[in-house]
């Protein structure tokens, strides 16, 4: 499938023949077991993978009842693989309820292909990955008190994080080692993602300022 | 002499002094322009002069007058017609160079006047009987003398002055001396004397004080010309700096037909520019307008940038629409400085209120190439456009950036940093 031998493994879901047969060579470093159109043929072929980079719209007229979005994360994640959604979606309510239906990142096919496979790397490494603009929903939820989990360090990386600093820049403002505050992030994304899974769509969006029933249709159910 | 007028438009125009001539404090030098408050204090004192030398030459004519027939019969006829040629002589040509050149006599001219008027006094002692030396014009020694007196505000040296002063009084004593004879007497010539010694440092004082007056107002002048000439100079570069950004950009990119951000970015520079040309800035409304919707905004001009927004905390912000205005400017500034210099694959615009609600905060972060903050001197739009001009409004800016990883500008408002007005 790739040329490389180690390190951990990929299997790519995605409807559209070109992107599952391109990934893999413009990603020579990373080791690509399977590629699949849909997740059903994903769960079929049960290939022995590590992370799952899945778009998330699936369906097409070829495939019109393909499970696709939230649903299709959470069979993935009960298949035991973790998700790393690679979508062109930007709403961030869309993008957020990947991660409350179990993904563990989420990176923009608008993204540097070095960047992705930093992105893609990081979540087989168990890191989540979230882009700005979900960080900046979450600060949200801690600041109005609907998360309350967070130390005060944590919450002090999610305000870095939502600011877009890496963990570079973090390093040398919060005289802390870049490993350390990788791991106040995971917890972090932890904590959160357990709130966002357990949290009623209507809770959510009370605390966000959203009207009733905004979330509904994108929320796992 | 270097005179000037500044500001544009004739709004803040103002003529100005030669720094040298405002730092002397003489009266008399050459050294002043029309304009200026401390010449029309000047040309007040000189007319003081004038007024005060011809009122003493209208006060002598009546006696003099009489006194021409008699003077065949004096002790010393043509020494005391020549006292009276010599003291109408310098009353009229003291006056006249003081309506002349607009300035009271300078330190030459007061320091001959004095000795003349102490010259007077002495051969007063031949030519005025004693009983005509006080209550009468035939004795003018003692009026011209106070005349004299109080035409001594050109000159600067406090010593030389109090040494023609004293010259003066000394001369006077010598003067009324004979006319003391018993207690009465004695207090009528003391308060003669004293006259003198009262009025003619009164009037040094109140000549010179008006003078300065007037320096200090042609400084407050200089000073506010000076100010409101800056103030046009960073108006300008205001109006002008993020235009010529957006030429750069619409010539070098050659995007002026496809990139549709790119021309309403330039086609809100370009109306700025014509505001300020036309001299009509647009009147601040009262309108106030939101933090949220100023970030959100501004990314979206600049969607061409892998920019993300996060404005979420900041829908409850309120910003007077002239601080909104200035924040837009400088955020498009440092968004034009990331499109043209960062090289950067990550934008986040973060705006948000402070957890305790004392304030706001806007983050401008790139993960471009960087640059070393203690060697590269900010450009006229971080300095102008976002430092100074925010600054104006009580915005704190922050920019910190790493070579290679990447720069954050923080624009922080508390407050505690509000001016109230």
């Amino acid at each position: 499938m790739s040329a490389a031998t180690s390190g951990p493994r990929f299997s790519h879901v995605d409807d559209a023949t070109a992107m599952r047969a391109s990934l893999s060579l413009l990603l020579p470093d990373l080791r690509f077991v399977s590629s699949h159109g849909s997740v059903e043929g994903l769960l079929t072929a049960r290939p022995e993978a590590d992370v799952v980079i899945l778009d998330l719209h699936l369906a097409n007229t070829g495939q019109p009842d393909a499970s696709q979005g939230t649903t299709a994360i959470r069979r993935i994640v009960e298949a035991g693989y973790r998700v790393c959604i690679y979508s062109q979606e930007e709403r961030r309510f869309v993008l957020a309820a990947c991660l409350a239906a179990g993904a563990t990142g989420v990176v923009s096919k608008a993204a540097s292909l070095a960047e992705a496979e930093a992105a893609f790397r990081a979540v087989a490494a168990g890191e989540p990955v979230i882009p700005p603009g979900i960080t900046g929903l979450i600060e949200v939820l801690v600041r109005r008190r609907s998360i309350t989990v967070l130390t005060p360090r944590q919450r002090e990386v999610l305000a870095h994080r939502a600011r877009g600093l890496t963990y570079a820049e973090m390093s040398r403002t919060m005289y802390l080692s870049e490993s350390t505050l990788r791991g106040y992030w995971m917890e972090l994304a932890q904590l959160v993602s357990e709130y966002l899974r357990e949290t009623s769509p209507g809770d959510i969006e009370h605390a966000l300022g959203l009207r009733p029933g905004d979330l509904l249709d994108l929320w796992p159910g | 002499m270097v005179r000037g007028f500044v500001g544009v438009g004739g709004t803040h125009g103002a003529w100005i002094l030669d720094p040298c001539a405002a730092a002397s404090p003489a009266i008399s030098d050459n050294s002043l322009v029309p304009h200026s408050t401390r010449a029309a204090a000047v040309r007040l004192v000189a007319f003081f002069v004038a007024g005060m030398r011809l009122a003493t030459l209208a006060q002598m004519a009546p006696t003099l007058l009489a006194a021409m027939p008699a003077l065949s019969r004096a002790d010393h006829p043509w020494l005391t017609g020549a006292t009276w040629i010599l003291a109408t002589v310098m009353l009229v040509v003291i006056a006249a160079v003081a309506v002349v050149t607009r300035r009271p006599p300078g330190v030459a001219l007061a320091v001959v006047d004095v000795a003349v008027a102490v010259a007077l006094l002495v051969v007063g002692l031949w030519t005025v009987p004693v009983e005509l030396r006080t209550g009468s014009w035939v004795g003018f020694q003692l009026g011209y003398a106070l005349c004299v007196s109080c035409s001594l505000s050109a000159i600067r040296s406090r010593w030389l002055w109090m040494f023609l002063l004293v010259s003066l009084a000394l001369a006077e004593a010598v003067y009324i001396a004979p006319t003391v004879d018993g207690l009465a007497d004695l207090t009528g010539a003391l308060s003669t004397w004293l006259t003198l010694l009262i009025l003619g440092p009164l009037a040094w004082f109140g000549c010179r004080t008006i003078v300065r007056i007037g320096t200090e107002a042609d400084e407050a002048r200089r000073y506010a010309a000076a100010a409101a000439k800056a103030e046009e100079e960073r108006r300008a570069r205001l109006a002008i700096h993020n235009g010529t950004a957006m030429m750069r950009l619409l010539v070098e990119t050659d995007a002026a037909d496809g990139n549709g951000a790119l021309r309403s970015q330039a086609e809100v520079e370009l109306n700025r520019m014509r505001a300020y040309l036309s001299g009509h800035t647009p009147a601040p409304a009262n309108e106030a307008t939101n933090l949220a919707a100023v970030a959100t905004a501004l990314g979206a001009e600049f969607d061409d940038l892998p920019i993300t927004v996060v404005a979420d905390l900041a829908q409850d912000i309120t910003l007077p629409r002239a601080l909104a205005d200035d924040l837009a400017a400088a955020l498009r500034s440092l968004l034009l400085n990331v499109r043209q210099h960062a090289q950067a694959t990550r934008v986040v615009l973060h705006a948000a209120e402070d957890e305790d609600g004392s304030g706001w905060e806007v983050t401008l972060h790139d993960d471009g190439i960087g640059f070393d903050t203690s060697t590269t001197a900010y450009g006229v739009g971080l300095r102008e456009v976002v430092v100074t001009q925010l600054a104006r409004s009580g915005v704190d800016v922050e920019i910190s950036s790493i070579p290679d990883l990447g720069t954050t500008v923080t624009l922080t408002q508390t407050t505690a940093s509000v001016q109230v007005p």
